[in-house]
């Protein structure tokens, strides 16, 4: 049950008991014996109802002037329903109350008239002129019967009023006086109904009567006060129930003086006399009231008649109220909705009203946001999607070991995976909210890879390819850069897609393995010829030294001594060339590199005096493990190498270090070799490293390409550089591992050889 | 008042001066005491085993109420008798309850008064209103209980007053008669110990 029907139904009750009350107070008002006992009641419960009725009124205008106040959507509509209705209901109902009010005082006005006033007064009269006949005579029957007391009296005595309650004094004639006054004879015929003989002070002497009623019929104190003047007295009385009698009070004479006693007889009125005489009294006595009451009478009409009218109104009022209510509420639920569903609440559904026009709007309202809803679910299933999708293609992105950037035709970066910001040596998450030239201003050596881009982007081709080198802090790099248009239709703003690998490792992978091939075949082939020719030399010189002249003898000397020198040498070249190109076969131990260091520096001490080594090696290196033979073969030939660069001076100096260094992969031990030569032709930088690629006017070319291989079988890196004091610098870097960890694989792209310009 | 609470709305400064109007308004219908009626004897005792109570009032009518009498308006007046047993900790028992209606009319024929016991249905007239009046006044042997219903020996608390029964009215002056001192009048009670 909804609050509105349970205010109408409350009010509906109120109105019914109103109505009722109303209706049994006019009947009171005009009949005395129906709801005349409640009339009071009537008026407080009408009174009540009516103040109930007019706080319901008050509480509903406060709320509408709040609801005007607050400018609620339907308020105004309210209003002016409110106003219109109390209009409607209210002017007619004034009017008829108006008139009926006039008509209400004429109407009690008309009833009370003059002659009719006067005609019941009349009437009064004749009764008691009528009546007053047949009283006189009846003074004159009551005297001569006390006359005929008086006659046969000798002086009773008194007997006690009092006395006469006790039921043994129930008797008519005075037991004490046997010849007294004989009073049931004297009623008999006197045809009086009651007759009593009692002294002036009121003391009973002698009762008789018709009726049962034992009690005589006592008169007033001023009557016998009246009789003690001599003065008789008759009089009319309304006696019991009986209605009207006579009553006569007649000194009696006495003969003897003493106390006087007097005679009481009441005379009944004819039936027919009393009937009308009675009928004429009640009638004036009515006509009389209603006369006096005139005033107070119109008034109470009027009250009822305000009190309907109140009512009248009130409930109409009311009735407006309610009515504009459930008019305006719809009204306002459907404006509280639009609301709801413009602030992005498409979940509001509205209670239809009923099947009206306005249910049907709210009805469609409902619809509308029910799709709204749907529509809105099904965008955030695809937002979703979208999102999913986009994660999905992130996380294979981020997986991808190549750089895959997306980058607008304008230049700006829309999007990067963690792999582009580690190949172009860039913070992870730097990429994306930064353009092409912004990238190049802060990173300088990236320009090749932008200007690539660049170019390509100008040209607006689909597809292209191409191979950029860049010189970034990790060295050099190769980069392989792939793009296309992310949509192909459209022409000036698509997008391009840049998907780019840092392909330098492969590139010296296959340079490398291409010189272990050209070594390992280099070395078979030119190592099978020279034995022979060795022999050979050999052979000839013993079979003709001693038989050929001093002279000859001395060339041949020479010559096969050269021959064979030359062989030994082109032997060992071989060999260093097997060496170069056999597949890695180290041995591990824990050794201290410090210690090894120091082994390879004594070698040279003992060498020439002018070779100067200085060393500076920390302490907190920690144990290697590592193959202690092939670590000294690459210390051997990096100082040969520096040693052999400043060939051309009068002094060798070089000076060896060692410390640690951490850097995010890990913790290494780094040896760097330092000399004073002429350092390193920038053009050589890069392929220093590599087989026969050499500045020194002497040697294999395959020194360093060693040192390479050695600190790749480690795990490690190794690059050269020239430093500032001029000369070059070789740096040595050897992870430091677990003994059960072989050789961790730096990654690949870290254990190239770096080539860095001062 | 506006010193100490002055944040008190004007809505609140109306609704306290309704309720003091409310207030005063009863205090003056309390006031309203009957300078007319006077219960000046009361006694009790016990005749053929029923306590009957003979008591003298003083009525005196208004002039409103001589005048609507003598234009034909009937006055109905309540005699009531309560019989109390008292009680130490606790309010008095009510044993017995007496009511009696007494209505006085004019008589137009007769041109005197009549005094009608509703209870014991006697009727008395009068020929002058003194005479009516003091003839109303005196309450004789009025029935209020049965011995037998007032058992105990310890004396029991009595009390007696007149007022006048507005409801019995016509119903045009009910409300002046609710609304005026000069209608609504109502004796003290007269108090008496019974002592069966």
């Amino acid at each position: 049950m909804s609050r509105h029907t349970r205010i109408g139904a409350f009010v509906l009750a109120l109105s019914v008991i109103l109505l009722v009350s109303l209706v049994m107070m006019s009947e009171a008002m005009q009949n005395r014996t129906r709801f005349s006992h409640i009339y009071s009641l009537l008026l407080v419960v009408n009174a009540l109802g009516l103040l109930g009725f007019l706080a319901l009124i008050v509480a509903n205008l406060r709320r509408l002037i709040r609801e005007l106040r607050q400018e609620r959507a339907g308020a105004r509509l309210k209003r002016r329903l409110t106003l219109l209705f109390v209009l409607l209901s209210t002017i007619p109902v004034l009017t008829v109350y108006g008139f009926s009010l006039e008509f209400l005082r004429r109407g009690i006005d008309n009833w009370f008239d003059v002659r009719v006033s006067s005609a019941l007064e009349d009437a009064l009269n004749l009764s008691r002129a009528s009546l007053d006949m047949r009283m006189r005579e009846l003074l004159r029957q009551t005297s001569q019967l006390a006359e005929s007391i008086t006659d046969s009296d000798d002086g009773a005595d008194p007997l006690r009023f009092e006395q006469l309650q006790l039921p043994e004094s129930l008797v008519v004639e005075n037991p004490f006086s046997p010849g007294a006054v004989n009073l049931q004879e004297l009623l008999h015929r006197s045809g009086a109904e009651e007759l009593t003989l009692m002294t002036t002070k009121g003391a009973v002497l002698e009762h008789s009567s018709f009726a049962t009623d034992i009690v005589p019929s006592m008169p007033a104190e001023t009557v016998l006060l009246q009789l003690r003047q001599n003065q008789n007295y008759i009089a009319l009385e309304p006696i019991r129930d009986s209605g009207l009698a006579i009553r006569v009070v007649v000194n009696v004479p006495s003969s003897t003086g003493g106390e006087g006693r007097v005679l009481q007889a009441l005379y009944p009125v004819a039936e027919r006399m009393r009937t009308l005489a009675d009928n004429v009294q009640s009638a004036f006595i009515q006509y009389k009231e209603l006369a006096y009451l005139r005033d107070r009478l119109k008034l109470s009409f009027m009250m009822t008649l305000t009190l309907v009218l109140l009512f009248s109104i009130f409930t109409a009022v009311w009735a407006a109220f309610y009515t504009a209510q459930r008019l305006a509420d719809p009204i306002h639920a459907l404006a509280e909705g639009t609301k709801a569903v413009a602030a992005g609440n498409y979940d509001t559904r509205l209670p239809v009203p009923g099947a009206d026009d306005i249910g049907v709007l709210v009805h469609s309202f409902n619809e509308m946001t029910r799709r709204l809803a749907e529509a809105r679910d099904e965008a955030q299933q695809s937002r979703d999607e979208v999102e999913r999708q986009r994660a999905y293609l992130e996380t294979v992105l981020g997986r991808l070991s190549s750089g895959v950037l997306t980058v607008s035709s304008l230049g700006e970066l829309r999007t990067a995976n963690a792999t582009a910001a580690q190949i172009l040596g860039l913070t992870p998450g730097s990429l994306p909210a930064t353009t092409l030239s912004s990238l190049m201003e802060s990173h300088a050596h990236l320009e090749p890879f932008v200007d690539s881009v660049r170019s390509h982007l100008r040209q607006g081709r689909g597809d292209w390819q191409e191979q950029v080198t860049v010189f970034g802090p990790g060295g050099r790099k190769v980069i392989m850069c792939r793009g296309a248009r992310l949509d192909a239709s459209a022409e000036d703003e698509a997008d391009h897609v840049i998907v780019f690998d840092d392909v330098t490792a492969l590139i010296q992978g296959q340079r490398d393995a291409a010189w272990s091939e050209v070594a390992r075949r280099l070395a078979h082939e030119i190592k099978n010829p020279l034995t022979p020719i060795q022999l050979s030399a050999e052979r000839l010189r013993h079979k003709y030294l001693r038989t050929l002249t001093a002279e000859d003898s001395e060339v041949l000397d020479r010559l096969t001594n050269t021959i064979i020198q030359q062989v030994e040498t082109m032997k060992g070249m071989v060999n260093t060339f097997s060496e170069y190109a056999r597949s890695p076969r180290i041995q591990q131990e824990p050794i201290q590199l410090n210690h090894i260091v120091e082994s390879v520096v004594d070698l040279y001490h003992s060498d020439e005096q002018r070779v100067r080594i200085e060393t500076d090696l920390a302490a907190d290196i920690p144990t290697l493990h590592a193959d202690p033979n092939r670590l000294r073969q690459l210390l051997n030939n990096l100082v040969s190498n520096a040693i052999e660069a400043q060939s051309e001076k009068a002094e060798c100096y070089v000076r060896i270090s060692s410390r640690l260094h951490e850097d995010a992969h890990g913790t290494s031990v780094e040896i760097r070799v330092e000399d004073r030569g002429n350092g390193i032709a920038p053009e050589l930088m890069n392929q220093i490293f590599e087989p026969y690629v050499t500045t020194k006017p002497k040697g294999t070319g395959l020194g360093l390409a060693i040192v390479k291989k050695i600190v790749e079988e480690h795990g490690g890196t190794v690059w050269m550089e020239n430093s500032s004091g001029g000369g070059a610098c070789a740096s040595v870097r050897l992870p430091v591992t677990a003994p059960e960890h072989a050789p961790a694989p730096y990654p690949r792209n870290e254990t190239n050889v770096h080539g860095r310009v001062a | 008042m506006a010193s100490s609470m002055p944040c008190w709305s004007s809505i609140e400064r109306w609704r306290l001066a309704w309720l003091a109007a409310l207030i005063g308004g009863l205090c003056v219908a309390q006031d309203v005491r009957a300078d007319g009626y006077d219960v000046r004897s009361v006694d009790g005792s016990v005749v053929n085993g029923i306590y009957v109570v003979d008591s003298t009032i003083d009525i005196a009518l208004s002039e409103d109420m001589r005048n609507a009498l003598n234009n034909g308006v009937a006055l109905t007046f309540l005699v009531e008798v309560e019989i109390h047993a008292p009680r130490r900790y606790f309010w008095d028992a009510l044993i017995v309850r007496s009511t009696q209606r007494l209505t006085l009319e004019y008589h137009a024929l007769t041109g005197g008064y009549v005094v009608n016991n509703e209870s014991t249905h006697t009727r008395r007239s009068f020929p002058s209103l003194e005479e009516a009046l003091h003839g109303l006044g005196e309450l004789q042997g009025m029935a209020v209980s049965e011995e037998r219903f007032l058992p105990a020996k310890t004396p029991y608390a009595g009390r007696l007053r007149v007022s006048l029964d507005v409801e019995s009215l016509p119903p045009p002056l009910r409300p002046i008669a609710y609304l005026s001192p000069e209608w609504h009048l109502r004796s003290d009670w007269r108090r008496w110990t019974v002592e069966p």
